[in-house]
């Protein structure tokens, strides 16, 4: 990447996202999600807490830049580029981000992942849904390891309490058994958010799959073929997330568009992806749009 | 990893060096640190920790995004201070690869009065053109080693009558002869041969793999991304073990996949120190942007690095 010492200098005091080019396009191409018009390319949120999924380093940078003023600019150069839904998970600092944005004019459709402390004290989920979210989803780490653990009744009990509360009912996961069990189930729920990667393994689970442990976060492969083989088996609606593998895919704008035309080549024509975004030395946001725009609509 | 808002807020503003590097030395004065342990590299007391320049240059061995950061922050006025601060920690040598900026870089080091000795690693124009080596050896570097990634490539490629032709080169002009490697095998070749040359650099990861390779060796998969095996390691300390010449073993932390927490850390030191040889060393990539690694690194080898006098 040959990134001039003057973008560098830009992107640091934030101009990156002002000389982006496209102030208010036209929505990009949407799916329902129950009463909702979603667009097909969601902005996600682990950059803004600084989960890069590879080195501290790298986390730390994130974290300095994701100030709240940042975070309210993504969200607004977001949606003039065409987004209009935003995923996040539950946090004191994001809900502040969140609520800043809004008194800011910010009006932005929001869909909030069960983490953090919501894991544990379901009495937040009827405190959250007041403030009117497309829905709330059962965090995917902690469905994995409860579908590991035998305890898939707590992620039934969490599902429950989030239709009690009138919102839309997501369950997310990196695995692709998880989305079949459900479905085997006939579980109420409204949508899943499903992970292209599933890096939620344990180092035992790898070593036996593979014969070696490769360090840090593993993201193999075929992974993406498993998970929309499921995607495309459900009625329901699905948001694809990870289709960039947390920026291993992203290294050129060729590889870029392969990851973004696989996943819309091979979700259904009623999902979207989640994309989390680090405009801190391109236009990224404007970038994804303009990918989702030529490549996603469906015909009319 | 903990790092203060106010802190950050400093970093932001472009004083992350200045200030991590100033408590570096007012550490380094307090601790009063000394020299780090040493190994004899032909003439040369070495330290047991040697200072990388990979986060110099921007090779994060992760992404293009991490290089970026590296790149914006990694001016030569920072390049300088981590020097100092190594120094001041008691590494006593640099090892970078050929370019203009890290010539431009030790230059200016001793012109401000430091001291690191330095090993040359053969990249860029270096690496094709031999009638460059004459003229670096004239600056004085302790040695001049042929790069690791071209020495594997060649490998597989059954050229190595390349890089044995690079080597005697570099022992024309005079100075150490050295032989940068990622794949283990590599070494068992070069001393089957017999080769004239003064000592290794080894790198922990075999991390030339090609995706075919991989997954080969992954059950059929290949996992995104540079690859570093667990076991890798271990193949490379056999190696190192079983020559006796000196080894500098180099991607110890595993391109910083092992630094998420300081017993990972001191974890992946202690195991170095104890599988290369006494008479070995390492070398560490630094990049204190948001912490003192000088210090952290130096530290660790003065404490799993001594060797019995």
């Amino acid at each position: 990447m040959h990134t001039s010492r003057r973008s560098l200098l830009q992107a640091a005091t934030g101009l990156a996202l002002v000389r982006a080019k496209g102030a208010g396009m036209p929505l990009l191409p949407t799916v329902k999600l129950g009463k909702y018009e979603i667009t097909r390319l969601i902005v996600g949120s682990n950059p803004l807490n600084g989960y890069c999924y590879a080195l501290a380093s790298l986390s730390e940078h994130m974290r300095e830049w994701f100030t709240p003023e940042n975070v309210c600019r993504v969200l607004r150069r977001s949606q003039e580029a065409g987004i209009n839904a935003f995923q996040f998970s539950y946090r004191e600092r994001a809900m502040a981000d969140l609520k800043r944005y809004q008194d800011e004019g910010g009006d932005i459709q929001w869909i909030l992942l069960g983490g953090g402390p919501m894991k544990d004290r379901p009495e937040l989920i009827a405190q959250v849904a007041k403030l009117k979210p497309v829905g709330i989803v059962h965090h995917g780490g902690v469905t994995d390891e409860r579908f590991r653990n035998g305890e898939m009744h707590k992620v039934e009990e969490f599902l429950k309490r989030v239709r009690d509360s009138g919102v839309l009912v997501g369950l997310s996961t990196h695995r692709p058994e998880v989305v079949e069990y459900a479905e085997e189930n006939n579980w109420d729920l409204d949508y899943y958010m499903t992970c292209f990667y599933q890096f939620s393994r344990t180092e035992d689970e790898l070593r036996k799959m593979l014969g070696e442990l490769p360090l840090g976060y593993v993201f193999l492969e075929k992974d993406p073929e498993r998970m929309v083989r499921v995607i495309r088996q459900t009625k329901k609606p699905c948001l694809a997330f990870k289709i960039l593998a947390a920026g291993r895919l992203a290294e050129t704008p060729e590889k870029l568009e392969k990851a973004f035309r696989f996943a819309f080549d091979n979700i259904k024509p009623t999902d979207a992806v989640i994309v989390g975004m680090y405009p801190r030395f391109k236009d990224e946001v404007g970038e994804n749009a303009e990918l989702v725009r030529r490549i996603a609509a469906r015909p009319s | 990893m903990a790092t203060s808002r106010r802190h950050l807020l400093r970093s932001a503003a472009g004083l992350a060096g200045g200030l991590a590097l100033a408590r570096n030395s007012t550490a380094g004065q307090e601790a009063a640190p000394g020299a780090l342990p040493t190994i004899r590299l032909g003439s040369h007391d070495v330290s047991r920790l040697v200072v990388g320049a990979n986060p110099f240059g921007g090779y994060s061995h992760f992404n293009k995004l991490f290089d970026v950061h590296m790149r914006e922050w990694m001016n030569e006025d920072r390049v300088l201070e981590t020097l100092k601060s190594c120094e001041q920690n008691g590494v006593n040598t640099w090892q970078f690869h050929y370019s203009p900026q890290t010539l431009g870089a030790i230059r200016r080091h001793h012109k401000e009065g430091g001291k690191l000795q330095f090993l040359v690693l053969s990249e860029g124009e270096l690496k094709r053109n031999y009638a460059l080596i004459p003229e670096v050896a004239r600056m004085k570097p302790i040695g001049i080693v042929h790069h690791g990634g071209v020495t594997d490539e060649r490998f597989r490629a059954a050229e190595m009558y390349k890089v044995h032709e690079f080597l005697k080169r570099v022992r024309d002009s005079g100075v150490m002869v050295g032989l940068s490697m990622h794949n283990p095998l590599v070494m068992e070749y070069v001393e089957s041969k017999n080769w004239d040359l003064d000592f290794y650099m080894t790198c922990f990861y075999k991390i030339s793999r090609t995706p075919e390779e991989t997954r080969k060796e992954c059950g059929g998969k290949l996992p995104l991304g540079e690859v570093f095996l667990e076991d890798d390691p271990e193949n490379m300390c056999r190696r190192i073990r079983q020559t006796k010449k000196p080894c500098l073993a180099f991607k110890i932390l595993a391109a910083g996949l092992l630094t998420n927490t300081p017993e990972e850390v001191e974890k992946a030191f202690r195991f170095a120190f104890e599988n290369i040889k006494p008479a070995d060393a390492v070398i560490v990539g630094m990049y204190p942007r948001y912490k003192d690694e000088a210090k952290e690194n130096a530290d660790l080898t003065r404490r799993f690095g001594a060797t019995e006098s």
